[in-house]
């Protein structure tokens, strides 16, 4: 299911404002140079007009495709709370995207029950990044 | 709104106005240059006419044309090349000036979605890039829109002979007109209209001569053709400035385009036209240096060979070759810029009858000449269209069949078509009706001729005629217009001919279209379509084109604005231009602002940054990179980045900041405020005072007071020991009480300013932090303060507060450093600090300092400051508090000087580290006035009084077993406050003068830390009312190990004794005794510095029992784990006055006193205060009252109390042996009641029995009682009476002659307490009179010996009066010999007044008599008693 590429995923709250962000290069390539990660920052910014435009018009929660710059291609996924999972990546992989969505929606739900934790702030939690990034392994960059 | 000045419709017609050649002569050249204008600038302005004028279409109707624009060129213009183009276009972005942005709301206002934002209203810089863009095109081959329709020849009337120039310039008409056609210019057809201008001067000229000319030009070419014009009817000299400037705003636009012009006229110099010499540039001539007429051609002009290139064929040229325009090379260098301001005025020698001249001129020009031209051209036009596509239409019919269909796909432009074939008339034809309005024929006709050009695979033909189809569609009804035709011809611009520069106009074109239908996705989508790699400048204004089309959608999408605004400002800075792009950023951030978008955020400042200082907007940068680096309001999302580029951040930083401080900082403003650090101005911290002195012998510790360096104080405690001084210094409670606050934290109130003695330091603690992965060293910190003198004026602040700077330090990345800055104020005024000063530059990185050594200059250091700024805590108490954010005042930086004060010092000598348990030491002290003033008062606050006590002199108890202490003596058993007056010699301490005193501790009986907590009060000579008083602290913490346990328990001893009395004959009433049993046990763990401990004494006090031990005591040395036991007697002493303490004690055998203060400290194990922290008691309401008399109930309830009360605090002293020296210590247990049982230390408390609780109800059994009854419970009614028997001795008896041996003895019932007693008496067990089940259920006998019976009344009820005695006989009946147990028999006490009420029931009180009776069979022969 998963498919080499390079990802960059982002948790987008309700104020337009990153909760979390990781990106996931192939395991075998070295990660990217440092200076375009705020490229990714700015497509999956410039994406939130697109999915908020398109996720009027599905009962989905995963919205696939909405935007494209470039190389990259945004696959977008709004939760319930309308709380905007953004994916950002340079290969086609709606299965394995799909599925990481889901796993990280609840991942996300989980962490969200939280007392402690307060809604639309950054997600600091290591138990919570070390969720993601085997997701990511396993249904992204394998 | 990025509005255009111009509708599309009328963009799109002036996009393609008809254009019409100018061919002057020198001499109207030069006279219209009087106007610093030259001929075809000074028509400029009035080539738009105004009124409607009409034409007729082929069929003989008349179509109206609104505002027809007739664009008039030097015949000898040629378009710029290539590189030129591309600078004339730069230049022409980077002068056109910007308006005001405006503010404009995205989304529902009010809603989380709402942005506002600062959007551009126009892109002027745009449409004048586009109107330069366009007028810099080469005329292609392909269209015809391009091509000069007509052609205004031009002479003066006072040149030699007019006529015969019209004659050469006619002639060089004629050869330009039928050179090979693919030389410039291009005209429209062979058979152009011509027409001939005389121009003349009315200053100069002579009007009559004039005329002439004109009619003999008229019969030369037709009057119809031919117009005098008369302009310059002003003299030169007095030029009013005051006319309106029409010329200015085109000659800006032309401006970029005279350079060309100018080379041109050059090229056709060599040709021998007359001409030859209007080579001067117009705006030179009135410049300054108008004398240089022969300007030089512009180095950058292309040579005259090479205007017709190769490209120029099919009319496309690429302008985005990958040249890059340097900013840095001045566009234009040899042209003489204005100096802006100083506008240079043209037409000054017009009239405004002259100007209407020249309106008359072109409307005469275009109605009597270009449109009856039109028109027949139009015809003609038409005619051979029909004709010949009659002919045509089979042929190409059949072309189309055989070929099929193709679309445009990598087909090349191989079709050639001369220029008479039909197809190109048609496309002709069809260009005139488009130029003059003729929408709806334009379109029939563009659209034949498109589908002649697919037909023939001509593409670029065809993709033309299709673009120019679909706007003649839109043009005529801009509803419905082939939208499909914009888009296949953009397409078939840019992929199949690849000829950007027609793609580039298709998508203006086609943007303007898009977005007056209101489609703006679609036109941003045509925008973005058209970047690409090579053009900067280029993509850059498409990318902001579509970014202005995705704010102004019908639903915003501003995300989308944001990020092509910043590819668009990313694309300017590539391209040169640095204000665009810092403009862009800039507008672009706001959408990114405060979201949290780091690394977006990073690079927009970094960005923004580097702009502004490319562009010398020093501040503006400095703002940029002082938001990279500054991480205040990063606590949410800190910085990302990685250390190298942090330090990249920071030293453009850091040289921005320098360069900004040099140029643009006035230094009378103070320093410049800078970023990092970060200071926690909360956390600054303010020590008044100086701490105390080291004094001279190191035995000796001075006095801990208040130091930054000590762990945080518990200033609740400290405030509440003071709150007790103050009070008990003045005697009286006190409304308000603020402390007197020596070091100001962010915990402490600093509602008040705080106060200074002058010559005492304040030490100001600043919290510095760096937040970033970049070390920074920092030096030369200094304070920036304030000092206003009180009274005289303050401007010598230098000599009046001595500052002593921090010399500096490096403050590693994520490091904290907590900097300590002095001031010693020496003159009485107000300190106002306001911030820290200090030197910041980057830590030099050894390992690329290594590297590069030559490079390795010193780090770039600024200098700056930072305000500290602190606030109180949030206020929480009234409405308005409670809905808004309101902070407490703090003033901890806002310090008053006062005069010099008196100041203590304290010092201890040897006060212990390590005590154990119950331990008792002294350490002497030494209070000495250190201070200019001398004090008169001086008080002592200790936090626990029942194990510190200090003395100036010892009182020493007198040394009698029992002693009556009198009530002074007694009064450390009655402290209620923990304050206490040291007193003074001569009630003064005069400076420099010392008190010696005693400081006893007694380590508490529960091991662990020993917080000795000491509070020195005295008064200052200051009279004002602002800080009566001064403080001084002292804390120690001492360590305490287990020692000891002891447990002490009273039991009730049923004997009567006389009581022990002063004087023995005084009252000889009965007396009470108790039995006390003590235990002993070595708690101390093994590793302890005390291992053995030694129990030499014991002693009691209490309002009236003493201590007698049963039998002699001697020392007992316990060793670890061992315990021994010691029973004594306690005896009351009566004791008349209430204040008087009985102290009694018993040194065992080779024992002493533990020290002279040991008293002082049992004494006070009664006591016990209420909390430090507790709150004070409410005043009690009936206080003031004078208490009823107490009713019946209320004095037996305190009889019964009395009665079980032992209120006896028990003491042993122990002593034992530490490194060599002697350690004395007491161990005291306050026994309350009689029959209690009490251990210390108390949590070993495990084992022994608790009082049972009784089951927790939810539901109330009972209503609870309003007022309940004072009346003890039955359980506490204990020991209300106490019972003896005087027993008969061992007794013989005959049992052998009298079965039954009778003993009489006498019950002796005793009332402890002053009520009347009930008491009954069951001697038989079964049957109380109260308890009915209790006894029938009992199997067994609970007599003793069913051989032993009482006789005679074996329940009685008995009376006892108050204090009274009640002797019972009783009589028992035994029937064998043996020793009996008298048995124990119930006896029950109750009040007399008791049955009213219900609720209290008597208990039954067991008693057992320890007594035996032995009785004896008598021996007939011997009659012998034997007693036992």
């Amino acid at each position: 299911m998963a498919v080499p590429g390079n990802y960059y995923f982002a948790i987008i709250g309700h104020h337009d404002n990153p909760m979390f962000e990781m990106e996931f290069a192939p395991a075998n390539k070295e990660p990217k140079k440092e200076d375009h990660r705020h490229l990714n920052q700015f497509i999956a910014h410039a994406a939130l007009d697109l999915v908020d435009e398109s996720m009027w018009t599905t009962s989905n929660m995963y919205l696939r495709l909405v935007d494209k710059f470039n190389e990259w291609f945004v696959s977008a996924f709004v939760t319930a709370g309308r709380v905007r999972f953004i994916c950002l990546h340079d290969v086609k992989n709606d299965d394995g995207i799909k599925n990481f969505f889901m796993e990280m929606y609840e991942t996300y739900i989980k962490h969200s029950m939280n007392p402690f934790y307060e809604p639309n702030s950054p997600i600091k939690s290591p138990a919570f990044d070390k969720k993601a990034h085997f997701y990511g392994r396993k249904y992204l960059t394998g | 709104m990025a509005q255009c000045k111009l509708t599309p419709h009328e963009y799109i017609q002036n996009a393609f106005a008809p254009q019409v050649a100018i061919l002057c002569s020198e001499d109207a050249d030069n006279l219209c240059l009087k106007n610093n204008l030259r001929f075809v600038e000074l028509i400029q302005p009035f080539c738009r006419l105004n009124n409607e004028i009409r034409i007729a279409d082929p069929s003989g109707n008349t179509v109206p044309i609104r505002n027809l624009r007739v664009v008039f060129e030097d015949m000898n213009r040629r378009p710029p090349q290539p590189t030129l183009g591309k600078k004339l276009l730069s230049e022409v972005v980077t002068n056109t000036p910007w308006d005001r942005p405006t503010i404009r709301t995205i989304g529902a206002s009010g809603t989380r979605g709402a942005l506002e934002l600062e959007l551009q209203p126009t892109t002027r810089w745009y449409e004048a890039w586009r109107d330069t863009f366009l007028h810099i095109q080469y005329p292609s081959d392909h269209e015809f829109t391009k091509h000069y329709l007509a052609c205004v020849l031009v002479v003066a009337s006072n040149s030699d002979s007019p006529l015969d120039q019209l004659n050469r310039l006619s002639q060089y008409l004629h050869q330009q007109l039928h050179q090979t056609p693919s030389r410039y210019p291009k005209w429209f057809s062979p058979n152009i209209l011509k027409y001939y201008l005389l121009v003349h001067d009315v200053t100069v000229g002579d009007l009559t001569k004039s005329e002439q000319v004109l009619e003999q030009m008229s019969s030369m070419y037709g009057a119809g053709n031919c117009h005098m014009l008369q302009i310059n009817s002003r003299p030169l000299d007095h030029s009013d400035i005051h006319l309106p400037d029409p010329w200015t705003q085109f000659l800006v636009q032309r401006a970029s385009c005279d350079p060309s012009g100018g080379s041109s006229s050059e090229t056709s110099s060599g040709t021998g036209t007359p001409r030859e010499d209007v080579s001067g540039l117009p705006t030179r001539v009135t410049e300054g240096d108008t004398t240089d007429c022969c300007e030089p051609v512009h180095p950058l002009s292309p040579p005259p060979t090479t205007v017709p290139t190769m490209d120029e064929k099919n009319g496309a040229f690429d302008i985005m070759p990958g040249v890059e325009i340097s900013s840095d090379v001045p566009v234009m260098v040899d042209r003489p810029t204005q100096p802006p301001g100083t506008p240079q005025h043209h037409g000054g020698c017009l009239t405004s009858s002259d100007v209407d001249r020249i309106r008359i001129f072109v409307h005469e020009f275009c109605v009597r000449s270009l449109i009856p031209h039109t028109e027949r051209q139009i015809r003609h036009l038409n005619d051979v269209v029909t004709n010949r596509s009659r002919s045509k239409s089979l042929l190409s019919a059949t072309r189309r069949w055989l070929v099929g269909n193709k679309s445009p796909g990598a087909a090349t432009n191989s079709v050639i078509y001369s220029s008479e074939a039909t197809e190109l008339q048609t496309r002709r034809l069809a260009d005139l009706c488009f130029m003059f309005g003729l929408y709806e024929l334009a379109y029939s006709f563009y659209h034949t001729a498109k589908n002649d050009f697919k037909s023939d695979q001509a593409w670029l033909y065809f993709a033309g005629a299709q673009e120019m189809a679909a706007l003649a569609a839109f043009m005529h009804n801009s509803a419905d217009y082939p939208k499909r035709y914009l888009h296949n011809s953009l397409h078939t611009y840019l992929n199949v001919c690849k000829v950007y520069n027609f793609a580039i106009r298709a998508t203006i074109l086609s943007g303007e279209v898009l977005k007056h239908c209101g489609e703006y996705g679609e036109a941003a989508m045509t925008f973005i379509k058209l970047t690409s790699e090579e053009s900067d400048l280029l993509s850059a204004l498409m990318l902001e084109q579509a970014a202005h089309c995705f704010i102004h959608a019908q639903r915003p999408l501003p995300r989308k604005y944001a990020f092509h605004m910043t590819l668009a400002g990313h694309r300017y800075s590539k391209a040169g231009q640095r204000a665009h792009s810092l403009r862009s950023y800039k507008q672009a951030f706001q959408v990114y602002a405060s979201r949290g978008w780091v690394l977006a955020e990073d690079h927009i400042h970094f960005t923004l940054g580097k702009q502004a200082q490319h562009l010398k907007q020093l501040s503006e940068g400095l703002t940029a990179y002082t938001q990279l680096v500054d991480q205040k309001l990063k606590h949410e999302a800190p910085s990302q980045q990685s250390p190298s580029q942090q330090i990249t951040y920071v030293r453009e930083f850091i040289n921005t900041f320098h360069q900004y401080v040099q140029q643009d900082w006035e230094p009378s403003m103070g320093l410049p405020y800078l970023p990092l650090p970060m200071i926690d101005s909360q956390a600054t911290r303010v020590l008044l005072g100086a701490a105390q002195d080291k004094p001279t012998s190191p035995e000796w510790t001075p006095a801990s007071h208040v130091s930054l360096d000590s762990p945080p104080a518990i200033n609740k405690r400290w405030f509440a020991l003071e709150k007790e001084l103050v009070t008990g210094a003045s005697g009286t409670g006190l409304k308000t009480f603020r402390p007197n606050l020596q070091l100001l934290t962010s915990e402490t109130p600093n509602t008040q300013s705080p106060v200074v003695p002058s010559n005492e330091p304040v030490t100001l603690e600043v919290l510095m932090t760096n937040p970033l992965a970049v070390s920074l060293d920092i030096a030369d910190v200094k304070l920036v303060f304030t000092f206003m003198s009180e009274g005289e004026d303050g401007d010598d602040s230098s000599s009046a507060v001595y500052h002593s700077p921090h010399a500096g330090f490096t403050l590693p990345a994520g490091a904290q450093e907590l900097v300590r800055l002095e001031l010693l104020p020496k003159l009485v005024g107000k300190i106002l600090i306001q911030g820290v000063q200090y030197k910041l530059s980057l830590t030099p990185d050894p390992s690329t300092g290594a590297a590069s050594t030559s490079s390795a200059t010193a780090p770039v250091v600024v200098e700056g400051q930072q305000g500290i700024k602190v606030q109180g805590p949030r206020l929480n108490s009234t409405t308005a508090e409670k809905c808004g954010a309101v902070y407490a005042k703090d003033n901890r930086l806002d310090i008053s000087v006062l005069p010099p004060l008196s100041r203590l010092s304290v010092t201890f000598h040897g006060i212990p580290q390590i005590m154990s348990c119950g331990e008792m030491c002294s350490t002497e002290a030494i209070i000495t006035n250190v201070g200019p003033c001398s004090v008169s008062k001086l008080c002592l606050a200790v936090s626990d009084p029942n194990h510190v006590y200090m003395e100036t002199h010892s009182t020493l108890v007198p040394e009698k077993s029992v002693c009556v202490l009198s009530d002074s003596q007694s009064v450390d058993s009655r402290i209620n406050s923990r304050v206490e007056t040291l007193t003074l010699p001569d009630n003064e301490l005069k400076p420099g003068e010392s008190i010696r005193a005693k400081l006893w501790l007694h380590a508490p009986l529960a091991p662990g830390a020993f917080e000795v907590e000491l509070l020195f009060y005295y008064d200052t000579s200051h009279q004002t009312g602002k800080n009566k008083y001064r403080l001084l602290r002292h804390h120690e913490s001492i360590y305490v190990e287990k020692s000891l346990s002891l447990k002490v328990t009273s039991a009730v001893s049923q004997n009567l004794e006389t009581s022990l009395t002063q004087d023995e004959k005084e009252d000889a009433n009965y007396s009470y005794t108790s039995n006390l049993v003590l235990e002993a046990l070595n708690i101390s763990e093994v590793d302890s510095s005390c291992q053995s401990y030694k129990v030499v004494g014991l002693s009691s006090n209490s309002k009236k029992w003493a201590v007698v031990p049963h039998a002699r005591l001697k020392v007992q040395e316990l060793r670890v784990g061992e315990s021994c036991h010691m029973c004594i007697k306690g005896v009351q002493h009566i004791n008349k006055k209430k204040g008087n303490m009985v102290l009694s004690k018993y040194p065992f055998e080779g024992g002493q006193t533990p020290g002279e203060c040991w008293w002082r400290f049992s004494l006070r194990t009664r006591v016990s205060l209420p909390d430090l922290l507790a709150d004070p008691l409410p005043p009690n309401p009936t206080a003031d009252h004078i208490p009823p008399p107490p009713t019946q109930a209320q004095l037996d309830t305190s009889y019964i109390t009395e009665a079980n009360t032992l209120d006896t605090v028990i003491t042993i002293w122990w002593k034992s042996e530490r490194g060599g020296q002697m350690t004395y210590g007491e161990h005291s247990v306050h026994l309350k009641s009689l029959g209690e049982s009490v251990i210390v230390p108390s949590q070993m408390l495990v084992g022994t029995a608790e009082e049972e609780k009784p089951p927790i109800r939810i539901i109330p059994e009972s209503p609870t009682q309003l007022l309940p009854s004072l009346i003890p419970p039955p359980a506490k009614q204990r020991n209300l009476v106490k019972v003896s028997a005087q027993f008969p001795g061992p007794t013989q008896h005959d049992f052998l002659s009298d079965k039954l041996c009778c003993l009489e003895f006498v019950l002796s019932l005793h009332n402890c307490t002053g009520c009347n007693l009930i008491t009954f008496l069951n001697l038989s067990q079964d049957g109380l009179p109260a308890s009915s089940g209790g006894g029938s259920s009992q199997m067994y006998s609970p007599q003793a010996s069913t051989q032993l019976l009482y006789v005679g009344g074996t329940a009685r009820k008995v009376s006892l009066p108050p204090w009274g005695n009640r002797q019972v006989p009783i009589r028992a009946l035994i029937t064998c010999p043996g020793s009996y147990s008298l048995g124990s028999f119930t006896l029950t006490a109750i009040r007399q007044d008791a049955g009213r009420d219900k609720t209290e029931q008597p208990t039954p009180q067991l008693c057992q008599i320890q007594t035996a009776v032995t009785v004896m069979q008598t021996t007939r022969e011997r009659q012998t008693h034997d007693v036992r």
